[in-house]
């Protein structure tokens, strides 16, 4: 009998500790600039990237605020993937280092209603639906049509001296 | 008391049965996608005198494309294949599938799609309107940030060549009957078998291959031509579905019953074929609307289930459903979509709340509700109660026609206490039928409905064993005219079962002699003017 209880004491103190632990995970799924999926829909129209990128955030608006915040991050440091209408795109910034290097720039420029706002259309008709809202734990998990402003975006970098312009090289 | 325990019993297999359909979970992922479907009704010819007229009807209301505006129609040249088999025989499938003039319509399908001529030459026109008219406001907009534009909405309609149906019609059963005083009706039963045209890969390089221009030389025309003489294009069967209905003359007779089971044997195909299944977002709510409409077949009373998404930890996608709606306001959206497109109106009948976002799944149901009822009161007694839903609108009032069927017996020993016992009586029934009309009227919250009804019907009282009863006597001599009227609720418990129950005041209208006399005599026990009481289950077919 006291043995079953130390198991069940035991059991009862430890379970926050578990539980925190992916609590944190999961805080840490939501708050992360690179846990995302996106995908090339089709080649835009001049200067522009059309892309499905998802968001996650404790209600619909934060995940659509956070999808449009990653639709920008890609270009800048990911790059879009291929798709069968369209070629990959290189990131804007080659640097694997460059938001460290740039932490108060690019920290500034992602803060929600920040720069990046300037660079990025949402395509998608009304709110996300169906299979691109995904109810998960904690929040949501949505998908949303964007039109980067690749070129625009790009220019911006190169006069704020994140990026060096394409014609320095030469 | 054993009645009590036979209500019971009757209402714990409602329940059980309910219990059984709700065990139905969603195991698969409910699909948000939706895209036209086009079909092709093949008359199959019994060789019969029925043959002509059938034919008839079908290509004037099922090959009609003013008519049939969910599906787009390929019109083909075998329209009719025989299979001579007596009108009382159901048909196996071996009998369609291995018929010679079957093999021929996957091709001729194709044909129609991309306007083969018979000098091979084909065009894009119809495929491409049909991507267009199929494009959804997204799509739309899409269309508008990417470079290749919005001329490139119409490519769409290559992928709907594979949803191309062929409807193979079958009509057995067809039976006139002529009443005693000469009143005529027809029936007919509706079978249906579905088959898809098999769009492999493989066919569609074909297509591509042998499509020829103008500008071609006769060799190439020639080389084009053997590559679409030797294309196979196959039919795989889907789904059947079946529909019985009997018409009077007056109502249309043989046609009216010939439509009516098609239509219904495809609203029965509706919920088995998924792509023929409307899938659309909920755009708004406060009302719930949703960007489908007479283009989609959306008619008043169309019953569909919202969905939404979820994903667990590992990833895995699963479809969780919130309640039913049905349609109440359609919107005319048979145009090309150009990101305006008109929304239809919706009303929550089950479930929690929907949300914006969410997914409608058509469901059809006959919207017919079918339930068992206890009595007390005045013309007590066990009841079928039916209503079949009329109408309804976007603030939830619906419009019902009701139907009950009343039975009750008094038996020969509650006579005896009575001291009503006659050697010749071994116990009174009562039986009592009655239609009616009520307007649904949901106040506070969904689950709860409010009916005020009125009901008129007919009541008759038999003695068991009396002579009188199998006599010369009249019928109105044996019956009375009833009314009623009064207030119902229906509660939804685990949709679509309800507890129901009503309060009425009936009366006697009119008593026939006989009907009045058995009733005297009766006394008490007979049937009385008053307020009744009716409580039972009822289940939503």
């Amino acid at each position: 009998m006291n043995r079953f209880l130390s198991f069940l004491l035991v059991l009862i103190f430890s379970a926050p500790i578990v539980f925190s632990q992916s609590r944190k995970e999961r805080k840490a799924l939501f708050e992360s600039m690179q846990n995302f999926e996106i995908t090339t829909v089709k080649v835009g129209t001049e200067g522009t990237k059309f892309v499905k990128v998802w968001g996650y955030g404790k209600k619909v608006d934060d995940a659509i605020v956070q999808a449009k915040k990653n639709a920008v991050y890609a270009c800048i440091f990911r790059g879009l993937p291929a798709s069968s209408t369209a070629n990959a795109t290189p990131a804007i910034c080659r640097d694997a280092n460059a938001y460290k290097a740039n932490q108060d720039y690019f920290d500034n420029f992602f803060q929600t209603a920040g720069p990046y706002i300037d660079f990025v259309n949402m395509t998608t008709d009304g709110v996300p639906s169906g299979q691109d809202r995904l109810k998960v734990k904690k929040g949501y998990k949505v998908a949303i049509y964007v039109q980067v402003m690749f070129d625009n975006l790009r220019k911006k970098l190169e006069a704020d001296g994140i990026v060096k312009g394409l014609s320095s090289g030469f | 008391m054993r009645k009590h325990l036979l209500l019971a019993v009757v209402l714990f297999l409602l329940c059980s049965l309910n219990n059984i359909i709700a065990q139905e979970k969603v195991s698969e992922v409910v699909s948000d996608e939706y895209n036209r479907s086009s079909i092709s009704v093949v008359y199959v010819s019994r060789g019969d005198v029925y043959d002509s007229q059938l034919k008839e009807y079908i290509k004037k209301n099922f090959m009609n494309s003013d008519k049939v505006t969910k599906f787009d129609i390929n019109f083909i040249k075998t329209n009719e294949i025989n299979v001579n088999v007596p009108r009382n025989t159901q048909l196996t499938l071996n009998q369609i599938s291995s018929n010679t003039e079957v093999q021929s319509i996957g091709k001729e399908i194709l044909s129609y799609w991309f306007n083969r001529k018979d000098n091979g030459e084909m065009d894009a026109t119809i495929v491409e309107k049909r991507g267009r008219y199929n494009v959804t406001d997204q799509d739309y907009f899409n269309a508008q940030v990417a470079k290749v534009g919005l001329s490139a909405l119409k490519d769409g309609g290559y992928k709907l060549v594979g949803n191309s149906y062929v409807l193979f019609l079958d009509y057995s059963n067809v039976e006139k009957k002529v009443d005693d005083k000469g009143k005529v009706s027809w029936t007919s039963q509706a079978n249906v078998y579905v088959y898809k045209l098999n769009y492999t890969d493989e066919v569609y390089n074909s297509v591509m291959n042998s499509w020829i221009y103008a500008e071609d030389t006769d060799a190439v025309k020639q080389q084009k031509n053997d590559i679409w003489n030797n294309m196979n294009v196959g039919l795989n069967f889907v789904a059947s579905g079946d529909y019985s209905t009997s018409k009077s003359e007056s109502d249309g007779g043989l046609e009216t019953s010939a439509i009516e089971s098609y239509q219904s044997a495809i609203h029965v195909l509706e919920n088995k074929i998924d792509t023929w299944s409307v899938a659309s977002a909920i755009t708004h709510v406060k009302p719930l609307r949703a960007k489908i409409g007479k283009k989609e077949g959306v008619k008043n009373t169309t019953r569909y289930r919202a969905y939404i998404y979820t994903e667990d930890e590992n990833g895995k996608l699963k479809s969780v459903p919130k309640g039913y709606v049905r349609a109440t306001k359609v919107a005319d959206n048979r145009v090309n979509a150009s990101g305006k497109t008109p929304e239809s109106e919706f009303y929550q009948i089950s479930g929690f709340g929907i949300s914006e976002g969410a997914i409608l799944k058509q469901k059809n149901d006959w919207a017919l509700g079918g339930g068992l009822s206890y009595r007390m009161g005045s013309f007590d007694g066990y009841y079928l109660n039916l209503d079949k839903l009329v109408s309804i609108k976007t603030n939830g009032i619906s419009q019902y026609a009701l139907v009950n069927i009343g039975f009750n017996i008094i038996s020969e020993s509650k006579l005896k206490d009575n001291n009503l016992y006659t050697s010749t009586s071994s116990g009174v029934n009562f039986i009592n039928a009655s239609i009616g009309y009520g307007i649904g009227i949901r106040p506070f919250i969904r689950y709860f409905e409010f009916m005020p009804f009125v009901l008129v019907g007919i009541d008759g009282i038999n003695v068991n064993g009396e002579e009188d009863d199998s006599d010369d006597s009249s019928f109105s001599e044996k019956t009375a005219y009833t009314g009623s009227l009064g207030l119902k609720f229906n509660m939804n418990i685990a949709y679509p079962l309800q507890l129901f129950g009503s309060v009425d005041y009936s009366a006697l209208l009119f008593q026939g002699d006989i009907y009045k006399l058995r009733n005297e005599t009766l006394d008490d026990l007979g049937r009385k003017n008053g307020v009744g009481f009716n409580i039972g289950l009822k289940y939503i077919f």
